[in-house]
C-alpha cells in the first residue's frame, strides 16, 4: 500500500479511537438510567468502531507513524474520519430502535456533528437518556470537532497537526501549536458547559422541572446551543418548556457559541474592547437586525401573530437562531407555512449567511460577507479615486489587516461554492415535488447547518434526497475544502492505476 | 307550518338561554388530531376542542397553571391546565413509561396572546382515559451475545497493536 494511503488511514484510526472514548459517555448514562439494551447498543458501537480503529492500525506500515503529514493528506484523513465516524456513531442509533433505517439513523448522525439540528428520529418524547446524551454529545462534539477532539487527547505532538486542523474548517491558530490550539477551543467549550449547564439548570428549576430532569434537560440544551447544534430532548424543541427565560438562555448561549474562537480566546486575554472591533462581530449584528426588518416586516404582512410583542419573540428568536445556525425552534415546522413569503426570505438569507469563522457554527460566514462588503468599498473607491492612485482598504479581525485579493478570493470562491451547493439542493428538493419556498428554506438550513424546518426533511422523504442533505450537511461543515481535496485524491489515484 | 315556526321560535330561544348561540365557540364533539391543528389551526383558532393523547415529558408547575404535554402519536402539544388538573395524572411518557391517556377539552390557540404567539390548548376539562403503566423491555440475549463476541475481537486487535508497537519501540 502506498505511504500516502497509510498515512491517511493511521490519522483516520486514531480520530475513531478518539470516538469510541466518547461513546462510553452515553453508556455510563444508560447503565445509570438501568436502560440495559441501550446500554448493549453502546457497547456494541464501542467494540465495533475499536476493531475498525486497530484493524486500520494493523494494516499501516511503521513508516505512517513517523511520517509528516501533507496538506492532501490532513484533508482526506478528516474527510474519511467522518465518514468511518457517521456509520459507527450511526449503530446505537439504529439499534435503539428509533429510526425507520440506518440511513435515517446515519442521517441524524451527520446533522450531529455538523451541528445542524434536523432530526429523522421518531418518537422522540419516547427517546431514553442514553441516545439523548449520545445526540447531544454529537452535537458538542461536532461543534468543537473530532480531529480537534483526537487532537488534544489522542496524538503526541505530531508535524503536520495543524493540517487536520484546517480541514475541519478551522483556520484560527491561537497558539504556535495546533495541538495547544486544540486544547485551549476545549478548555474554553468545557469552561462554558459548566457555566451553562448550572444557568440551564436554574432556569429549568424554575419553570417547573425537577432536579434531576432539569440538570439533564439543562446539559442537553446546553451542548446543543453552544455548538449551534438544534436538537433538544423533546419533539417540541424549545417551544417545550414555554418560558420566555429559558428562550432567552438559549440565546445567549447560542449567540456567544457562534463566536469565533479566536474571540473568545482575545477577551480571555483581557482584551474586551475586541468585540466592539471585531469586523466578524459587526458584520453579525448588522446582517442580523437588517434581516429581522425582513422578518418582522412578512410577520406584520402575514398577520400571523396580532401583537409587535409576538412578532418580536418569534421572529427575532427563530431569526437569530438560523443566523447563528442554530436551529432552535419555538414553533412547529408547519406553522412557518404560515409565514409570508417575506418573513421566510429573511430567515433563508440569515440561515446562509451564518455566523463566525473558525465556530461552532456554518454559513457564509460573518467574516466573508464583512470581506466581501470591504472589497466592494474598495472597488468603489477605485472608481471614484484617480487612476494612480494607490487604494487600500483596512479590516480589523483581531488586529488591523490590509485587505488582499488573497482575501478576496477565498471569500469569494467558498460563497459561490455555499451558493451553487443551496442552489443544487433546491433544486433536488422541487424535483422530489416539493414547493419551491419550502425547497429553499430547507436546503438553506442543510447548507448553513441550521436545523430550522418547515417540514420537507421528514423519515417520508426520498432516500435519495436524505443522501444527497447529508453530503450537503458534510461539505457545508467542511466547508469543502476537505471533500473536494477527497475527491481529487480518489480522482488522481484511480488515474495514476 | 305554524306549528313549525312555533317549534323553530322555541328552539332558538332555548340555545340562546343555554347559551349554544351567543357562545362565540363551537363546540366539537370528536377530538380533532395535531396535524389538524397544526395544518388548519385558523379553522380552530379560539373554539373549544377535544384533544386526545398521552402525557409526555415533564409536567411544568406555573403558579396555579401546569403545562402538560400531550401527544397524540403525531404531534405533542402544549395544554395550559389548572393544576388541580394536572394532579390527576400518574404517569408522564418517557422510555420507562407510557403515559396517561388523557381527553382535554378546551380552548385551542394557534397564536396564543397571553403566552407569546405560542400554539397551545387552554384546558377547561381534563378526564383520563386510560392509566399509564411502566414498560418492561427484557434483556436481549442475541446482543449480549453480539457484545461479548465484538469485544473478544477488540481485545485481541488491541493485544496485536500492544505487540507491533512494541516490537516496533
Amino acid at each position: 500500500m502506498k505511504l500516502d494511503f497509510q498515512v491517511i488511514i493511521y490519522y483516520t484510526a486514531r480520530i475513531l479511537m478518539g470516538l469510541a472514548a466518547l461513546m462510553v459517555i452515553p453508556l455510563i448514562t444508560a447503565l445509570f438510567f438501568q436502560e440495559w439494551n441501550i446500554a448493549l447498543d453502546f457497547l456494541i458501537g464501542i467494540f465495533l468502531s475499536l476493531i475498525t480503529a486497530y484493524t486500520l492500525t494493523l494494516i499501516t506500515s511503521s513508516e505512517a507513524y513517523k511520517s509528516k503529514l501533507s496538506w492532501v493528506d490532513g484533508l482526506v484523513a478528516v474527510t474519511v474520519a467522518w465518514l468511518l465516524g457517521m456509520i459507527l456513531a450511526a449503530v446505537p442509533y439504529y439499534l435503539s430502535g428509533f429510526y425507520g433505517s440506518f440511513l435515517d439513523a446515519t442521517f441524524d448522525v451527520m446533522s450531529g456533528l455538523t451541528t445542524t439540528g434536523l432530526v429523522l428520529i421518531q418518537d422522540l418524547d419516547h427517546v431514553p437518556y442514553g441516545i439523548n446524551m449520545w445526540r447531544h454529545l454529537l452535537s458538542f462534539l461536532g461543534g468543537q470537532g473530532m480531529v480537534v477532539l483526537a487532537l488534544t487527547f489522542l496524538f503526541r505532538d505530531i508535524s503536520g497537526a495543524f493540517k487536520l486542523y484546517v480541514g475541519e474548517a478551522k483556520d484560527e491558530q491561537l497558539l504556535p501549536n495546533a495541538k495547544n490550539t486544540a486544547r485551549v477551543i476545549w478548555f474554553i467549550s468545557i469552561i462554558y458547559l459548566l457555566i451553562g449547564t448550572f444557568i440551564f439548570w436554574v432556569a429549568g428549576l424554575y419553570i417547573g422541572l425537577s432536579p434531576l430532569r432539569s440538570f439533564f434537560h439543562g446539559l442537553w440544551v446546553f451542548m446543543a446551543a453552544w455548538s449551534t447544534g438544534g436538537f433538544a430532548p423533546q419533539s417540541q424543541n424549545i417551544l417545550y418548556y414555554h418560558s420566555t427565560l429559558y428562550e432567552l438562555v438559549t440565546v445567549l448561549f447560542f449567540t456567544v457559541g457562534s463566536f469565533n474562537f479566536a474571540l473568545h480566546y482575545t477577551i480571555w486575554r483581557a482584551n474586551r474592547r475586541e468585540i466592539f472591533r471585531n469586523l466578524e462581530v459587526i458584520s453579525f449584528f448588522i446582517t442580523v437586525n437588517l434581516l429581522f426588518s425582513f422578518t418582522a416586516g412578512g410577520l406584520a404582512q402575514s398577520d400571523v401573530y396580532t401583537s409587535f410583542w409576538d412578532i418580536f419573540r418569534k421572529g427575532y428568536y427563530h431569526l437569530i437562531s438560523g443566523h447563528t445556525t442554530t436551529g432552535f425552534m419555538t414553533v412547529y415546522a408547519s406553522q412557518f407555512q404560515g409565514w409570508s413569503d417575506l418573513a421566510l426570505l429573511g430567515l433563508i438569507i440569515s440561515m446562509l449567511f451564518g455566523a463566525s469563522a473558525c465556530s461552532t457554527a456554518g454559513g457564509f460566514k460573518a467574516l466573508r460577507i464583512g470581506i466581501i462588503w470591504h472589497t466592494l468599498i474598495r472597488e468603489v473607491k477605485r472608481v471614484i479615486n484617480p487612476e494612480r492612485a494607490v487604494v487600500t482598504e483596512k479590516f480589523h479581525h483581531l488586529r488591523d489587516v490590509i485587505l488582499e485579493e488573497r482575501h478576496m478570493r477565498s471569500a469569494l470562491l467558498v460563497v459561490i461554492l455555499y451558493i451553487t451547493t443551496f442552489t443544487i439542493t433546491t433544486v433536488a428538493s422541487v424535483a422530489s415535488g416539493y414547493p419551491l419556498i419550502h425547497s429553499m428554506f430547507e436546503a438553506a438550513s442543510a447548507t448553513g447547518n441550521v436545523g430550522l424546518s418547515i417540514g420537507v426533511v421528514a423519515p417520508s422523504m426520498p432516500g435519495l434526497l436524505k443522501v444527497l442533505y447529508i453530503l450537503v450537511m458534510w461539505v457545508g461543515r467542511l466547508e469543502f475544502m476537505a471533500v473536494l481535496a477527497g475527491v481529487a485524491f480518489i480522482i488522481e489515484t484511480l488515474r495514476r492505476k | 307550518m305554524k306549528r313549525l315556526i312555533k317549534l323553530t321560535i322555541g328552539f332558538v330561544f332555548m340555545c340562546y338561554f343555554t347559551g349554544w348561540i351567543t357562545h362565540p365557540r363551537l363546540v366539537l364533539a370528536a377530538p380533532v388530531s395535531s396535524t389538524d391543528l397544526l395544518g388548519y389551526g385558523s379553522k380552530y383558532q379560539g373554539k373549544l376542542i377535544k384533544f386526545e393523547g398521552e402525557v409526555v415529558g415533564d409536567l411544568m408547575k406555573r403558579g396555579e397553571y401546569t403545562w402538560v404535554p400531550v401527544s397524540d402519536g403525531l404531534n405533542t402539544i402544549g395544554i395550559w391546565a389548572p393544576s388541580s388538573y394536572a394532579e390527576k395524572i400518574k404517569y408522564t411518557g418517557s422510555y420507562r413509561y407510557r403515559g396517561d391517556m388523557v381527553v382535554i377539552s378546551g380552548i385551542f390557540h394557534e397564536t396564543c396572546p397571553q403566552h407569546g404567539g405560542e400554539l397551545d390548548i387552554h384546558a377547561k376539562s381534563l378526564e383520563i382515559k386510560q392509566r399509564g403503566y411502566r414498560i418492561s423491555y427484557p434483556l436481549n440475549r442475541f446482543r449480549i451475545f453480539c457484545a461479548g463476541i465484538l469485544g473478544f475481537f477488540s481485545l485481541i486487535l488491541f493485544l496485536a497493536n500492544r505487540f507491533r508497537a512494541r516490537n516496533l519501540s
